[in-house]
């Protein structure tokens, strides 16, 4: 158990001192003594959030009942702890045995967004592991990394030692054992590498190599050795009732983000949105039964004691058994006084039944993403949902005495013009005049549409990935005119600051190139970067500068669709041509239907032996 | 329906964890104990739960309690045993009590493990005489005596320094956080652990 007491004075001297001592309820691990293997399993941002995210339930839950792994966990500390354990010469060290990392076998990262990257840095400083992979010796951890951002990994190749490409539940245990076996046979740091090259969607950085033109584009990306792939294709789990769920999590003392059961009902998503990384990279689409996502619930709560289950996926309405699944879990949930949450649930008829029949239903706060102003920018970007679909919705929302509700919207989206802009103000006025078009109950309680808009980042893997974001300047343009077009107070309106999705552009779309930047970035202690407190722009401009790296290269320029790309190596079962012809479409003002209405023919099904939900096997199957 | 008493220790790594992160995790623990327990009215109902005093971040607690409402009979052992079978590490379930009526706390005892160069008879003299020491609150700072609040049990040297136990109000209106004493002190003593070792009704 944790020698807690020996950090005591660092401890004595932070805020929140309980998101760096563990010992929650259900925290218990493997003996690390009699482990095969340790793995630390770092979430690189703060406990609050790490605690919240699914993934690393799933994956060290994973890790940690195949009898011969013990898995701890990590998160970013504040820097107020940061500066204690700097100055203290304290490492940074895990939270169960409360060893430093540097002692780990394994030190895993998940990559959930690219202003994370610094935090990667700032632990594995913090660890006093080498930043570098090529200064890393044999006693030092294999540093791994997965998530969404791993489907581009180049911007973190020097860094890191592999990286595991799509889901890891199989995948993780495969390396595991791997690097167990290597260990016990006394084989070395390089070799052990190179082997784990030769499994099925991991990428070792370190065995390729890459030339540029002149123009900076890449002339070519290859294997330095043999056996190891050229291409590397993600991972999935294609049987999601018989994988492993953990059922007993553990609990926080800490109030975390998420802070309740979360169940995952599907993976993938049907809707083809053309900006959106998700729901390219997470198909095919699968479903988990409602028979195992009920019994996945009920231990759930009876494990830990929560009394709020949220059903977490992308796109909830499109669960084809939704409404059995509800009923199911309502049959309990009432009584042991258990709400239920459906974030992304469509505002319909029978979501609106389901609010009145039932108390235990949390009534989440109305939103809905447009994303675009007009029809026309909609189209564009295939997020199929029409003006009147949303006014009908609002009207229904109004009418069960609902007043205020959230928008979202993104500025700077592939072909958009000040009238897509204009647009925007115009669907919440609209909103607005519904609102009041007849009487409400309440009588003088006024309606409230915030109006919440991001800027448009490119991102590998979508149809959009070749578009150049627009510049900081005309971001801020857009954003200033549409605060000037929105007439009334009823409508409140929120943006996101275009300097940090710049920086989020440079390293969406980087390559290795770029880890010259982080590294320096590293040495002047920049981190957390997801934080408004802590992002300064202006040290970034210098970090490039003083790099020689022009961050414009990679956000602000169109890529040309026969260049090669920083991520054309992961392969995620849907095709380049696919992305092109999307891409084609969408400057066409072309959508795309869903993929249950018609096969749109992306590649993904390949994964799966050609099942998909696009087709009847799928449907059978689902 | 019956009111219960549960005494609990706070110890180890639970004295990182605030007064109202404690309080959501006894509501967990109550969930997962399965018993029949009260809810608040209300929109989000929550199970009805209130901890006898507040223990501040930094300080643990060897005999803590806290009061929920039964709707069954179910006999204190019962209680007891599902209660501890879902605690959590560094919360041992002590004792359940059927309580009858409000009894509200009055003072605690609380152990003072300083690290300190004083004696035991210098360190004791000082609770003799008047201890100014600054208050804040929500209209400002002023300067008050706690000495006449304060009643010092004992005080032994130790190895590096004093274990001394005291007696300080410990009621709703009326209570005095013991860092109060240590900070009277100054840089002469430096806190290791503080410890309630009780509370009295």
């Amino acid at each position: 158990m944790i020698d807690y007491e020996k950090y005591a004075p660092l401890l004595a001297k932070v805020e929140k001192p309980g998101r760096y001592v563990g010992g929650e309820f259900r925290s218990e691990i493997p003996d690390p003594e009699k482990a095969d293997l340790r793995v630390c399993f770092c979430f690189p941002d703060i406990y609050e959030i790490g605690m919240s995210n699914l993934g690393v339930k799933i994956l060290t839950g994973a890790l940690n009942q195949t009898g011969f792994i013990s898995c701890e966990r990590c998160y970013t500390p504040w820097p107020d702890m940061c500066k204690q354990l700097t100055e203290n010469g304290v490492p940074l060290y895990a939270l169960e045995s409360g060893d430093p990392l540097n002692l780990f076998d394994i030190v895993a990262f998940t990559l959930q967004y690219e202003l994370s990257y610094t935090n990667v840095l700032a632990m594995l400083k913090l660890a006093r592991i080498p930043l570098l992979s090529s200064e890393r010796g044999e006693n030092d951890p294999i540093i791994i990394a997965g998530g969404p951002c791993a489907y581009n990994p180049e911007p973190l190749a020097d860094f890191v030692d592999v990286f595991s490409i799509g889901e890891g539940e199989d995948a993780l245990v495969e390396l595991s054992t791997l690097i167990r076996d290597c260990k016990k046979n006394g084989i070395g740091r390089e070799e052990t590498l190179y082997r784990i090259a030769q499994l099925d969607g991991f990428y070792v950085p370190s065995l390729y190599s890459v030339t540029y033109n002149e123009n900076g584009t890449i002339a070519s990306f290859e294997p330095k050795r043999s056996n190891v792939p050229v291409s590397i294709r993600k991972r999935i789990i294609s049987d999601l009732d018989n994988v492993y769920f953990p059922r007993k999590c553990s609990v926080p003392f800490i109030e975390t983000v998420h802070d309740r059961v979360m169940l995952e009902v599907f993976r993938g998503c049907l809707r083809g949105c053309r900006f959106c990384q998700a729901g390219m990279v997470y198909r095919p689409y699968r479903e988990k039964s409602p028979e195992v996502l009920n019994a996945d619930a009920v231990e759930s709560v009876a494990n830990s004691g929560y009394s709020e289950i949220s059903l977490t996926s992308l796109s909830i309405s499109d669960y084809t058994h939704l409404r059995e699944l509800i009923d199911k879990l309502l049959s309990w949930t009432d009584d042991k006084k258990v709400n239920l949450s459906l974030p992304s649930m469509r505002i319909d008829n029978f979501y609106e039944e389901l609010l009145e029949k039932v108390s235990s239903v949390r009534k989440s706060g109305l939103t809905f993403a447009p994303e675009a102003g007009t029809q026309r920018l909609r189209d564009v970007i295939n997020k199929n949902i029409t003006e009147e679909e949303i006014i009908t919705a609002c009207e229904k929302a109004f009418d069960g005495g609902r007043n205020s509700l959230k928008l979202y919207f993104m500025n700077g989206l592939p072909t958009e013009t000040d009238n897509d802009i204009c647009g925007i103000a115009g669907l919440a006025q609209n909103i607005v005049d519904t609102y009041y078009s007849k009487k409400r109950f309440g009588g003088g309680r006024g309606v409230n549409v915030t109006v919440s808009v991001s800027c448009f980042v490119p991102k590998p893997f979508t149809p959009f990935q070749w578009c150049a974001q627009d510049s900081i300047e005309e971001l801020e343009r857009k954003q200033q005119l549409l605060k000037s077009e929105i007439k009334t107070k009823k409508i409140s309106y929120k943006y996101h600051d275009a300097r940090v999705s710049r920086i989020e552009a440079v390293f969406a779309r980087g390559d290795r190139r770029l880890g010259s930047a982080l590294l320096l970035a590293a040495e002047r202690g920049m981190m957390l970067d997801g934080w408004d407190e802590f992002f300064s722009y202006e040290k970034w401009l210098e970090v490039f500068s003083d790099c020689g790296i022009d961050p414009a290269f990679y956000a602000n320029r169109a890529f040309e669709t026969d260049e090669i790309l920083p991520w054309d190596f992961i392969d995620i079962g849907v095709t380049k041509e696919f992305m092109k012809r999307e891409y084609a479409k969408a400057i066409s003002e072309e959508t795309t239907p869903d993929c249950r209405t018609k096969c749109s023919g992306c590649g993904a099904a390949s994964l799966c032996n050609g099942k998909c939900v696009c087709n009847e096997r799928g449907a059978n199957n689902g | 329906m019956a009111d219960i008493r549960v005494y609990f220790t706070k110890l180890g790594r639970l004295k990182y964890i605030s007064h109202l992160d404690l309080q959501r995790a006894i509501a967990r623990l109550l969930v997962r104990s399965e018993l029949p327990i009260a809810y608040s009215e209300g929109f989000n109902p929550h199970p009805r739960l209130t901890i006898t005093q507040p223990l501040s971040i930094y300080q643990e607690g060897e005999r803590e309690s806290f009061d929920f409402r039964l709707t069954e009979e179910i006999d204190s052992e019962t209680v007891k045993s599902r209660l501890s079978q879902n605690a959590f590490s560094g919360m041992e379930i002590l004792e359940v009590e059927v309580i009858v009526g409000k009894s509200a706390s009055k003072s605690a005892i609380w152990r003072l493990e300083l690290k300190t160069e004083m004696s035991a008879e210098e360190f004791s003299s000082a609770f003799k005489g008047e201890m100014q020491v600054t208050k804040r609150s929500k209209s400002g700072e002023k300067l008050v005596d706690i000495a006449p609040l304060v009643s010092l049990i004992s005080a032994e040297k130790t190895d590096n320094g004093i274990v001394a136990r005291i007696e300080a109000p410990a009621a709703g209106n009326n209570y005095l956080n013991p860092s109060y004493v240590v900070a009277f002190f100054g840089d002469r003593v430096s806190a290791k652990r503080v410890v309630r070792e009780n509370i009295i009704f």
